[in-house]
């Protein structure tokens, strides 16, 4: 008997299918991707005075740097992280920016390994959305020392996302998932 | 042999967590479909036999990442699971930084 329960999870798996579909339309798991997003991804670093940024993109059970500057080590060679360390999944959730000005006192934050062990104490990223309406990642910085993020510095970020979105939408292949709200079949 | 990585509270990717993703986002049918292909191309033989390791799933999320469709990105997905395991193991194991 299909239940309440079994209609929502389906209805969430057609969503999920169709967002997706949209990040691999726009080719944005592809080894080059980082190419061609590394002028922003600096730029981003260099503008907002640190170490770390990336363009993330948030799948179903992790997210994946599609390009990034600073980052060494496992998290580099791995090209990402489970779905649960991710605090980009949150300002994917929210729809809004996520900014984190001490990892380690931060509710959402303060637990999560890679505070604890790779040293990451500020966040602040942008929402990458599609012109379809999906989210797809963000555009994110990171420091390893806590860190005021000014409504510039936060403005400086969404000029930069969409610059990236514009860039990412310019490699768009395929027909295109179904907007959001269509059936996704 | 393949325990959860205490340092970072990380459990190894599963075939049964692989196969859930898979299906939750495009069917049960589809899945099992799409999981035997990539299984066979992996090199992993047609049939289900042992539990595959972290290597293993690897192995067969690499096949799914050169997918068109949805299955790409959860065969990237299972990849950054798997690398994340296997990178964070030689860490524990003492063979990195």
């Amino acid at each position: 008997m299909t239940t309440q329960i079994d209609v929502a999870e389906a209805q969430r798996g057609r969503e999920d299918e169709a967002r997706l579909r949209e990040i691999v339309e726009l080719d944005l798991l592809s080894p080059d991707v980082d190419d061609i997003l590394q002028a922003t991804v600096e730029e981003a670093a260099d503008r907002l005075g640190l170490p770390q940024a990336m363009v993330t993109v948030v799948l179903d059970q992790a997210q994946f740097f599609a390009a990034h500057h600073g980052i060494d080590g496992w998290l580099a060679e791995a090209r990402g992280t489970p779905v649960e360390w991710s605090f980009c999944a949150l300002a994917v959730a929210s729809g809004e920016p996520f900014v984190v000005e001490d990892a380690t006192t931060h509710p959402l934050t303060r637990d999560n390994p890679l505070v604890e062990h790779e040293g990451i104490r500020c966040y602040a990223g942008i929402p990458l959305v599609s012109s379809r309406g999906y989210p797809l990642g963000t555009l994110c910085v990171i420091g390893k020392v806590p860190h005021t993020f000014s409504d510039a510095d936060l403005e400086t970020l969404r000029g930069l996302a969409a610059k990236a979105v514009h860039r990412i939408e310019e490699r768009r292949v395929g027909e295109g998932a179904p907007l959001p709200g269509e059936s996704g079949g | 042999m393949h325990g959860t990585i205490q340092r970072y509270g990380l459990a190894p990717p599963s075939e049964d967590d692989a196969l859930g993703m898979l299906a939750r986002v495009i069917g049960v049918d589809r899945a099992a479909a799409v999981w035997a292909r990539a299984h066979r191309e992996a090199g992993l033989g047609g049939a289900h036999g042992e539990a595959l390791g972290p290597a293993e799933l690897l192995r067969v999320a690499d096949v799914l990442v050169r997918s068109d469709g949805p299955e790409r990105a959860i065969g990237t997905s299972l990849a950054v699971r798997a690398r994340t395991w296997l990178l964070l193991h030689r860490v524990q194991q003492g063979g990195a930084r």
